[in-house]
């Protein structure tokens, strides 16, 4: 954990957000709005609260971070270039022919990534298991899983939301990054799952909102954990889908965003003007 | 030789294996007691994790337990696991290559009475496709106490079908390997091919056709994926007819994967799959219903001595 520096994570998840945008226009597509909305959470998650940096038995002591909307695999992606994991460079690949970066995450492909996810419903089972294994080795570390709201439909969220309680797992963290809009529309026009506070709540879990754009608000609520001893975490984040760019904040049409000439334009010119705050 | 009871074999070389092993661990869906991990779970309780009723959380969880140095055994009833969890474990285990042991309790027709729901004639075909899996099928008790040890003692994802009904066990000075066909019975005419409980019912069918003069070579497979090359090659050469047998549905399983592995060798003898009929889903005694898909030993031979006669092999 470090100190709080607001601007420093503010100008960290800008350099997030302008990989995405660039990607996205380099390339011609990509999962744009979910990427955006959950930058800031990442941000602070990798460069204010995640202990990586124990090289003598990293599988013990450093935390995991589990992107189960895998479909926001620029928002890692672009993570772990600011991070000085993956070169720069390895984001013109995006999507091509053998990339290690494809359209979700491959964890067989990319270091950094703990496991290739895609198919929603599998991070907070995977993120059990990490902390299920903390437990049974006395280890310190901790288990992040970043979900996705529409993504609370898949059932195994559920089964692992109960033996995440019943095995008193407050070494888990769970987000939810709930901007609120889903492929086909809003989350409660599809099949409604809010709200997820009082759902998780039932299940036995300790339960904080937040606004998941404001570092700070997250810094305050990440550090915090464990909530209560014996239960396990759940952060539910207000976001914005497509959060940075005008155009795409709350749109439904922007989940996988296909800029032409135009858009494109318009977003690196925001971006230019986000950036120059610190030039 | 004698019977024995498989799932009492299951549950002392995981206990045996759980003493070698101090990282190995239990994974059950409700399942420690039906699956056969109660002698390991009260020598060892915090070795256990229970999932309930949730095999797509157990086999992700499972992965993850795994890449953090464990052994996971996980044993549920067989349908429930390979198919309600096939993309965890595609995808959990398989792609992501995890050190985990899937068993699955009760392969095949061992749930005959209690309906189509828990029978399990499908699972073979699924596992197949799964990258990185090594497929056992164990037929008696040594078989299973050597699968279970195959598996721990080799890095990567395993799938146990474990049958359920007491078998003869054929002998425990056997030598079974690891990805290597066993022969039972040599034999230079006609071969069957078996896996699993139909290894028993294959000998039997073997002994009938003696008396007509049929000098039938009998293959066990304990190993079905990846399959045993050499051994389908050698006897390919020398055989009039192979004959798969297998208590599981014919659609993309033992016999499919044996009749692939010779579809580009040249001078084949035909291969017959024997197994149950896709779609098939009667239920009844386990005796009775292999019979009723013609899967008793004396049903095999019928079988066979009808097929070369109408083939004129």
């Amino acid at each position: 954990m470090k100190a709080f520096d607001r601007d420093a994570l503010e100008c960290t998840a800008f350099h997030i957000r302008r990989h995405i945008v660039n990607t996205i226009v380099n390339n011609g597509e990509g999962h744009g709005g979910g990427a955006l909305s959950c930058v800031d959470i990442l941000a602070v998650l990798y460069f204010a609260v995640m202990n990586q940096d124990d090289t003598a038995s990293p599988s013990f002591e450093n935390d995991k971070f589990i992107l189960s909307a895998g479909h926001k695999s620029l928002a890692i992606y672009s993570t772990l270039v600011e991070k000085g994991i993956v070169d720069v460079s390895v984001l013109d690949t995006y999507n091509k022919l053998g990339s290690p970066m494809p359209g979700h995450p491959d964890a067989t492909k990319l270091p950094g990534i703990e496991f290739s996810t895609g198919s929603l419903g599998h991070g907070l089972p995977l993120g059990c298991g990490y902390a299920t294994a903390a437990k049974m080795k006395h280890a310190p570390y901790r288990t992040f899983v970043l979900m996705g709201d529409g993504e609370q439909g898949e059932g195994s969220n559920w089964e692992a939301a109960a033996f995440a309680a019943q095995n008193c797992l407050d070494n888990l963290v769970a987000i939810i990054d709930e901007n609120g809009l889903q492929i086909n529309g809003t989350t409660c026009q599809i099949c409604k799952p809010t709200p997820f506070e009082p759902r998780y709540e039932a299940f036995g879990w300790s339960v904080k909102t937040v606004d998941g754009h404001d570092v700070k608000a997250l810094y305050d609520a990440l550090t915090a954990v464990p909530f209560e001893e014996r239960k396990p975490l759940l952060i539910v984040a207000k976001t914005k889908k497509g959060k940075g760019i005008s155009f795409m904040e709350d749109n439904v049409d922007y989940h996988h965003w296909h800029p032409g000439e135009e858009e494109s334009n318009r977003a690196l010119l925001e971006m230019e003007q986000a950036g120059k705050r610190w030039t | 030789m004698g019977q024995a009871d498989p799932r009492k074999a299951f549950s002392n070389a995981f206990l045996q294996l759980g003493r070698e092993y101090e990282n190995l661990i239990g994974i059950s869906c409700d399942s420690a007691s039906g699956g056969g991990m109660s002698s390991f779970q009260k020598e060892y309780p915090d070795r256990m994790v229970e999932a309930g009723i949730s095999e797509q959380n157990a086999v992700s969880m499972s992965a993850a337990l795994a890449k953090q140095g464990f052994i996971p055994v996980i044993v549920a009833i067989t349908p429930f696991l390979t198919m309600r969890a096939y993309e965890q474990i595609r995808d959990d285990i398989g792609y992501m290559n995890s050190n985990v042991k899937v068993v699955g309790s009760g392969g095949g027709l061992a749930y005959s009475t209690l309906g189509s729901t828990h029978q399990a004639i499908e699972d073979v075909a699924l596992m197949r496709t799964i990258p990185n899996m090594t497929i056992l099928t164990p037929c008696d008790a040594y078989d299973i106490t050597q699968a279970l040890r195959f598996a721990v003692e080799n890095e990567g994802p395993f799938y146990i079908r474990m049958p359920r009904q007491p078998r003869e066990i054929i002998s425990d000075e056997r030598k079974v390997v690891l990805g290597k066909a066993e022969v039972l019975k040599k034999g230079d005419s006609l071969a069957i091919f078996a896996a699993g409980p139909m290894v028993e019912e294959a000998q039997i069918a073997a002994e009938i056709l003696k008396k007509d003069n049929l000098d039938v070579a009998v293959l066990g497979f304990l190993t079905v994926h990846p399959l045993d090359q050499g051994a389908i090659d050698a006897y390919a050469q020398k055989v009039r007819a192979i004959f798969t047998v297998e208590e599981h549905s014919i659609v993309n399983g033992f016999g499919c994967a044996v009749a692939q592995s010779l579809a580009d060798r040249k001078n084949k003898p035909p291969v017959y799959l024997l197994g149950i009929p896709e779609g098939a889903k009667n239920t009844g005694p386990y005796k009775e219903l292999l019979n009723y898909y013609g899967l008793t030993g004396e049903k095999i031979a019928e079988t066979m001595k009808k097929t070369i006669g109408e083939a004129k092999l």
